[in-house]
């Protein structure tokens, strides 16, 4: 009897190892690099991976979304880059002759370019939300079919521009200080993280809409006997993450002042490995607000640490793919130790 | 139809019909429900009686008929519509979002808000008093998923009993619940009666039927077949109604010898919970030995851990005296075993094959002539399957698909006889199979046994049981309750084991 | 028991049987038929981890095994620079 209740109370050590693998090797790494570079452990530094990880935080409280309604997005960096060449293209400095809207000679009220930005991003999560909730498609095919009309209109976009395809840089200033200044030493980028985190922990844990997505990810069966208008709540929770899209990207542009057609390339993939790092996992119906923001924190950490220790650029893509695989494998191996 | 007294119904169904791609759901089907009592809904696999309450519900949108309720004609567009105006339904299936609290699931669709926040305060006491007054001690907070199944049961009848419906429809209400549960049940469910509630009442169980129901209906083939008043039934008349014809025996005559022990387990404990925890027995050679417990007391987990594809944690088995492990489903029918699964079209045939390629894949490397398969000797043991199962069939190369459930489980249990095992582990082996034709099953499970072959069979219908087993294993929530002789148990016995560990 | 079985004819029993088997069979099609349309109608959404059929052993091996392959890309990222 006793072997039986170590099994249900506590795990071997051989099982907590396995379950926590990926954090064990992300904190040992980290240390490393401390141990190798004191001066890695500086605030700035800190400051600097945090403001670098907000705006890929508030796109993973969008992604999230999708992944407890145990779906996934494989569009949303294209989606992001769409927003942010559209907030760019409307806030070059009314100087720069190259500029894509020569006709604006006064700077815009900022508040316009964003609400474009969630715009267009909202429309592309419609879709997205369509395909899934009223034809039945599995969110993976859709969001990759999206994926590649918004890279099409990303680069329609800006090759529309006079001069031909040209990076939409030379950004106005005010906007730039409004994205990158510092208030109180602390980036303003960090405050807007945690603006979007607290109002997503709210929807998430004190609406009918956040409880609805948890059921309807859980047991969507449930959720429709119960009454729940199940397609409702999931175009809702898209176009919620439309919303947070628009905004990480109309941040996005003015953090890295230069959108191309690159911009956003694999940002999903970043966001996707963030959450599940973060326990939000895919089998649906699972997920915290906290436990996203640590997710995406620590793995722009080791993003920073990579690129600190001066790891050969490819290989870092080797690594971070293998980072989102463990992530998954880890997810699927719980799901079926449950079983 | 014997005409139940004209009075006023609070619930009347007329004429429905309901069509499915290549199939009639339902044809002419009726209920009328009386306020304030409990309306039994009977019939078999297949007989449309959840069909018909899904429609009422709004799950399905009825092709013809009418439904009539308190005197107005209504159509559900939803069970949101439904819910909101009087009518709950207590699903066959637990309709739970596991991972989620037992308040949260009660509440899903209605949840108490706090100036257009969710106020997790209310939500706790509502469910509470629901709990109070109903008598089930289960913490509201608890997550659903860790609950035992009959609890998980007992909260979704809670559910349904908080909307206050003046329609509540109970399908399979008692299929995970022990003995005191069902009593519990039948205590609320006739206060609900006392106030008033009209309520209808799926179920197979027919003692169960018998003592709580007012009214009795029976379907078949989709279509109403008779309604009585509970009084004047007795099991024999429903079985009657139910299959159309007098059934003047049900279990084959039994001419099996148990004799010296084949089959000894030993403190058998599955790696993975949920599973089977130290169970020990013996299997004797001629022997059917049967295995009973409430869903969710880890039979199959058992067949699974004694085959091989669970793994276990500790335990050991000996087959005449040796030890075997069985590691995996290869080593285990190299050791002599069979597993019979329980969800044939799942986990059994190949749906989309032959009868032959059916027959002969378990057995397939016996064929192998070092390149190719031998065609002949494929086409022998097809025949000896079709002969000596009996298996009704126009030809070795027709799909399984088309065959009905029972010859496909016959072309299964075929299939695990070529590669000649002495244990054969059948798990619900005549699970919905036509009345009759559970009979051929039988014939063919004593047969093996008269073969001096060792047969476990996991049942949940206990007629069956006690028809044709020698012995009777029975499992409570994992454990080993206590073994039984067939010819002297009873149902109430049987009953009483399962409960000791739950 | 036994004894009004052999009363039967034989003849019977076979026309019995075969009235069974087409009663049967009529009923499995509907069930299954039956069962397609109720998930088709009630299924919203298809969970991409119910498909998975693998053992907890292989998952725990491939945990391990790229676990053990993240650790190796980060070493020779290290040392490789």
């Amino acid at each position: 009897m006793e072997k039986v209740e170590r099994m249900a109370n506590g795990k071997s050590w051989k099982e907590l190892l396995l379950d926590y693998a990926l954090y064990i090797i992300l904190i040992i790494m980290i240390i490393g690099v401390i141990v190798a570079d004191r001066s890695f452990l500086s605030m700035n530094n800190f400051l600097t991976i945090l403001a670098q990880a907000s705006t890929r935080a508030i796109l993973a409280l969008g992604v999230a979304g999708m992944i407890v309604l145990a779906g996934t997005d494989l569009s949303a960096g294209r989606i992001l880059g769409c927003g942010a060449a559209v907030s760019a293209s409307l806030l070059q400095s009314v100087t720069y002759s190259s500029r894509m809207y020569p006709g604006i000679t006064e700077p815009l009220p900022m508040i316009v370019p964003l609400l474009l930005s969630i715009i267009v991003c909202v429309a592309f999560c419609l879709l997205n939300g369509f395909g899934v909730a009223k034809l039945h498609m599995h969110a993976f095919i859709i969001s990759l079919g999206t994926q590649l009309i918004a890279y099409g209109v990303l680069c329609l976009y800006i090759d529309s521009q006079k001069g031909g395809a040209q990076p939409l840089a030379s950004l106005d200033a005010g906007y730039i200080q409004l994205v990158n200044g510092r208030l109180l030493g602390i980036p303003h980028l960090v405050y807007f993280m945690i603006i979007c985190a607290v109002i997503m922990w709210f929807i998430w844990n004190k609406t009918t809409l956040g409880k609805n997505m948890f059921a309807i990810g859980g047991n969507p069966e449930a959720a429709a006997v119960s009454g729940v208008n199940v397609a409702k709540n999931i175009m809702l929770i898209y176009l919620l993450a439309g919303v947070l899209y628009g905004i990480a990207a109309f941040l996005e542009a003015g953090r890295i002042q230069s959108v191309t057609t690159a911009t956003g390339t694999n940002y999903d993939l970043d966001a996707i490995s963030g959450c599940v790092i973060g326990g939000v996992s895919f089998s649906g119906g699972v997920g915290t607000i906290p436990g996203i923001l640590i997710g995406v924190i620590i793995l722009q950490v080791i993003n920073y640490s990579l690129y600190y220790l001066g790891v050969n650029a490819y290989l870092q893509y080797v690594i971070k793919g293998l980072i989102i695989i463990l992530a998954v494998a880890i997810d699927v191996r719980k799901y079926i130790a449950k079983k | 139809m014997k005409a139940v007294s004209e009075e006023n119904y609070v619930l009347e169904m007329t004429d429905i019909e309901k069509q499915f791609p290549g199939v009639k759901a339902l044809d002419h089907a009726m209920l009328k429900l009386r306020p304030g009592t409990v309306h039994a809904l009977m019939g078999e696999n297949g007989a449309g009686k959840s069909t018909l309450m899904k429609c009422l519900f709004g799950i399905y949108k009825q092709d013809g008929g009418r439904i009539v309720i308190d005197g107005q004609e209504t159509s559900f567009s939803g069970p949101k519509n439904a819910l909101d105006n009087g009518v709950a339904m207590v699903h066959q299936e637990l309709n739970q979002v596991l991972k989620r609290s037992v308040m949260e699931n009660i509440w899903l669709g209605r949840f108490p808000k706090h100036y257009g926040l969710i106020s997790h305060k209310e939500m706790y006491q509502e469910t509470q008093k629901v709990f109070e007054e109903l008598e089930i001690p289960v913490n509201p907070r608890t997550i659903i998923g860790k609950l035992s199944v009959s609890q998980r049961q007992m909260v979704e009848i809670a559910k349904a009993v908080s909307y206050n419906a003046k329609i509540l429809v109970l399908d399979e209400p008692t299929s995970s619940l022990t003995q005191e549960e069902v009593e519990h049940l039948f205590r609320i469910i006739n206060k609900l009666r006392d106030k008033g509630v009209a309520m209808v009442y799926i179920s197979h169980k027919m003692e169960e039927i018998l003592r709580i129901s007012d009214d009795v209906t029976i379907m078949r083939d989709g279509k109403w077949i008779a309604t009585e008043r509970a009084e004047g039934l007795t099991t024999d008349k429903i079985i009657k109604l139910m299959v159309g014809r007098d059934l003047t025996e049900r279990f084959p005559p039994k001419n099996n010898n148990p004799s010296e022990v084949l089959l000894d387990v030993k403190n058998l404990t599955g790696k993975y919970m949920p599973s089977c925890i130290d169970v020990s027995f013996q299997l004797r050679k001629g022997e059917i030995l049967g295995v009973a417990g409430l869903v969710g007391s880890r039979r199959t987990e058992l067949l699974e851990t004694i085959f091989g594809i669970a793994h276990h944690e500790s335990g050991e088995m000996y087959m005449h005296g040796k030890q075997v492990v069985n590691k995996d489903a290869k080593t285990a029918i190299k050791n002599g075993f069979a597993l019979l699964t329980e969800e044939r079209r799942a986990t059994g045939i190949f749906g989309g094959m032959s009868i032959r390629f059916n027959s002969v894949i378990a057995n397939i490397k016996n064929y192998s002539n070092g390149f190719w398969l031998s065609n002949g000797k494929m086409k022998d043991d097809t025949k000896w399957v079709i002969d000596s199962m009996r298996v009704k069939t126009p030809s070795q190369k027709t799909h399984i698909r088309s065959l009905s459930g029972g010859n496909q489980q016959k072309v299964i249990l075929g299939r695990w006889l070529l590669t000649k095992p002495e244990v054969l582990l059948l798990d619900e082996p005549t699970r919905g199979i036509d009345v009759g034709a559970k009979y051929e099953i039988y014939q063919l499970i004593i047969d093996l046994a008269h073969e001096d072959k060792g047969v476990i069979v996991v049942s949940s219908e206990m007629p069956e049981l006690l028809g044709i087993c020698d012995r009777i294993l029975v499992m409570s929530n994992g454990h080993l309750a206590g073994i039984v002789d067939a010819k002297q148990t009873s149902q109430e016995e049987i009953m009483r084991l399962a409960a000791k560990f739950v | 028991m036994s004894e009004s079985k052999e009363s039967l004819n034989q003849e019977e029993l076979q026309q019995r049987m075969q009235e069974l088997e087409q009663r049967e069979k009529v009923l499995e099609e509907k069930e299954s038929k039956l069962k397609k349309a109720e998930d088709r109608i009630t299924k919203a959404k298809y969970n991409l981890y119910e498909r998975i059929d693998v053992s907890l052993n292989t998952m725990n091996i491939v945990v391990a095994v790229i676990s053990l392959a993240l650790v190796a890309a980060i070493v020779i990222g290290i040392i490789y620079r």
